[in-house]
């Protein structure tokens, strides 16, 4: 069998508080934060679906709702989602930076810029 | 001590219905969250019941759509929406295309108190989503533009009440569109409209109305068809009950993509598809059509014009500021416009400032324009198409002193109209449906033309902004539209040229291949100055562009590709 475990990506698992509606990612502890930094990073889609599927036990409690896989990199050190909508989602507005996630100490480069 | 005084304007006011209707449907969303939250229902059951009370999720998180009925709303209404934004959001609210507003940042548990607040103001989110008959919109200038034959704000609001929860139509193939214009110089895009309204006098001096259907932007973007030239007035509800009789029975409801009416007038073609709302008309019964006409009228009552005084028009010291300030001159080329009573201007502020976000309004500029609302417009304030507000009725004696407060506030930009007025969706800042970002693009093309003067050389030319096919930027209809794609994970952007959403609108055709987010500004910079040197005398960018056509500006962008 080959070993795929070099190509395999990497996921978060994110979804959305149901009472703020505030874009959140699943931590380590399988908790809920709003910090992308805060995230378990799951190699490959597989182990992605497994913590997937715990998640949406929450979404059950009515913790959060609508949550999904997101595929991240980790290449600048931080972990930062690769498509351009995910970076916005997680880190934006990028018009707002007061208002956003980048005011918890990122920069809009970082949200536009990979 | 001064006693700031509010002025009760000339608008609809509720009647004890209209209340407990308003009262009843908070009562129920408020059970409906307490019902979601405690786990009875999910959010696939929620969903719907929220967005029939103007509770999406966005991007980031909650919005709030509330409904501003045909753009027109009180200074204590308007002071209202500022108090929201400070205590449920964060301190801004933002003017949407179709004349309402939204909040950004909502927190559910807190909507059920958001929308009890709007219910003490005789405001609602009702029919700001979901497949219905969403808010009617008209010219910001109604009642006041010089132009107008009447105003069309009573219709606009017997058709609010005949189409707020019309158990007929509350679960249409699509959302479902209505504007109307009592102008013969179309200020509210009634073309790319479901259904577009325009007011015409016939020789005896009647009001009636030509039907306009079909049009429409999205993904399919299409100018509606005239279905009548003269409709009476009276016939105006049974008329209009038939089109959406046709359109809820044969629209297509296997996709949502073809489901607009534009999609029906289409594929039936223009002619059968007024015959089958000819019979439908004809055959139906017509015992409402007395009460309408008398509802009409019960209705106009509440939109008398204001208690405007007798003034000259020609105002000296108004005449020696233009001549000694050009700021100010050039505010009152753009950001005004001519009233129908001597001695008043319609007065625009502009929430376009260079590089900033079009549309967002922070809490103090909402309450300085409620503020200016009472002293100097009777306390009303309009909401534009164009994501600006407006006051109707200015004393033209009073513009210097409003021109100043408006600037304290940022809101005097002379750009109305112009370049830098730009139409811009959230697009991916805020929007989950958007695929590109629109905001930096307007503000990066503002910054570019940040000089008034030069957009005042440029003249009349509006360009639009969408960050998605969805086109609720209206960039279809701009002079210069742009859409932005995502392609491959990068931000692209789409120049189409020749749009318009006024009387003789047209859809914009696409210039070529894309460009890239660090690109577009320059394309948009190109095109401006290829207008400037290949127009005639006095010819605006959209007479030049449909004398020439798409060749020079092709030429100017891509001639070295």
């Amino acid at each position: 069998m080959n070993d795929v475990t070099e190509d395999c990506s990497e996921y978060v698992v994110t979804a959305n508080d149901v009472l703020s509606g505030d874009t959140v990612f699943r931590t380590p502890d399988e908790k809920w934060v709003r910090g992308i930094d805060g995230a378990a990073v799951l190699k490959c889609e597989d182990s992605g679906f497994v913590a997937l599927g715990e998640a949406q036990q929450d979404e059950r409690a009515n913790i959060v709702m609508g949550a999904y896989l997101v595929e991240v990199s980790r290449e600048t050190g931080a972990i930062r989602p690769v498509h351009i909508r995910e970076r916005i989602r997680a880190l934006g507005p990028t018009v707002r930076a007061d208002l956003a996630q980048v005011a918890q100490g990122f920069s809009t480069s970082e949200v536009v810029d990979q | 001590m001064n006693m700031h005084v509010t002025p009760e304007p000339n608008m609809y006011r509720y009647d004890e219905f209209d209340r407990n209707f308003v009262d009843a449907r908070v009562a129920q969303f408020r059970d409906q969250v307490a019902r979601r939250l405690d786990g009875s229902i999910t959010e696939d059951e929620f969903k719907p019941m929220r967005l029939m009370n103007g509770l999406y999720h966005q991007l980031h998180a909650y919005m709030l759509r509330v409904a501003v009925p045909y753009g027109t709303m009180s200074s204590r209404q308007l002071n209202v929406l500022a108090d929201i934004a400070d205590r449920y959001d964060r301190g801004y609210g933002h003017w949407t295309t179709r004349q309402n507003i939204q909040f950004n940042w909502i927190k559910l548990e807190e909507t059920a108190d958001i929308l009890d607040r709007l219910a003490d103001v005789e405001m609602h989110a009702i029919q700001t989503s979901g497949n219905c008959i969403r808010n009617t919109t008209t010219d910001a200038y109604a009642g006041a533009a010089a132009d107008e034959l009447a105003d069309p704000r009573p219709v606009c609001e017997l058709i609010r009440q005949w189409s707020s929860l019309h158990p007929e139509f509350s679960y249409l193939p699509r959302k479902f569109k209505i504007a109307i214009t009592g102008s013969p110089n179309d200020r509210a895009a009634v073309r790319v409209h479901d259904i577009g309204l325009r007011m015409q006098l016939n020789d005896k001096g009647e009001r009636g109305w030509e039907v306009l259907v079909g049009g429409g932007q999205g993904r399919t973007p299409m100018v509606a068809v005239t279905v009548r030239d003269w409709l009476a007035e009276a016939d105006l509800l049974p008329y209009l009950t038939a089109i959406m009789r046709v359109y809820n029975l044969i629209g297509r409801r296997d996709n949502k993509y073809k489901a607009r009416i534009k999609i029906l007038v289409h594929e039936m073609g223009a002619e059968a598809f007024a015959a089958a709302v000819e019979k439908e008309f004809a055959d139906a019964p017509k015992e409402t059509v007395e009460v309408d006409a008398r509802e009409l009228a019960r209705i106009s009552s509440y939109f008398a014009p204001p208690a405007w005084e007798k003034l000259p028009a020609f105002v000296p010291e108004i005449e020696e500021k233009k001549l000694a300030d050009r700021g100010f001159r050039q505010w009152l080329a753009a950001n005004t416009a001519a009233h129908k009573v001597p001695g008043y201007t319609i007065v625009n502020a502009s929430f376009k400032p260079a590089g900033g976000i079009p549309g967002d309004a922070t809490s103090a500029q909402m309450r300085a324009v409620a503020s200016l609302a009472d002293d100097y417009s009777f306390g009303e304030v309009r909401v534009t198409h164009a994501q600006n507000l407006t006051l109707a009725h200015v004393r033209t004696r009073d513009l210097i002193q409003v021109w100043e407060q408006l600037k304290e506030q940022g809101l005097a930009e002379a750009n109305v109209g112009l370049i830098g007025d730009i139409i811009s969706c959230p697009g991916l800042d805020y929007c989950a449906l958007a695929t590109a970002r629109s905001i930096p693009v307007a503000q990066e093309i503002s910054n570019r033309f940040a000089d008034i003067k030069k957009q005042h050389d440029v003249g009349p030319l509006k360009l639009n902004i969408s960050g998605c096919i969805n086109a609720c930027g209206h960039h279809h209809v701009g002079h210069i539209g742009i859409l932005g794609v995502d392609k491959k994970g990068k931000e692209f952007y789409q120049i189409t040229l020749g749009g318009s959403s006024a009387e003789n609108a047209s859809i914009g055709k696409i210039l070529g291949p894309g460009f890239g987010s660090e690109e577009i500004a320059d394309a948009v910079e190109t095109v401006v100055d290829t207008y400037l040197n290949v127009r005639e005398q006095g010819e605006e960018f959209l007479q030049t562009y449909r004398r020439l056509g798409a060749a020079p500006f092709k030429e100017a962008l891509y001639a070295n590709n």
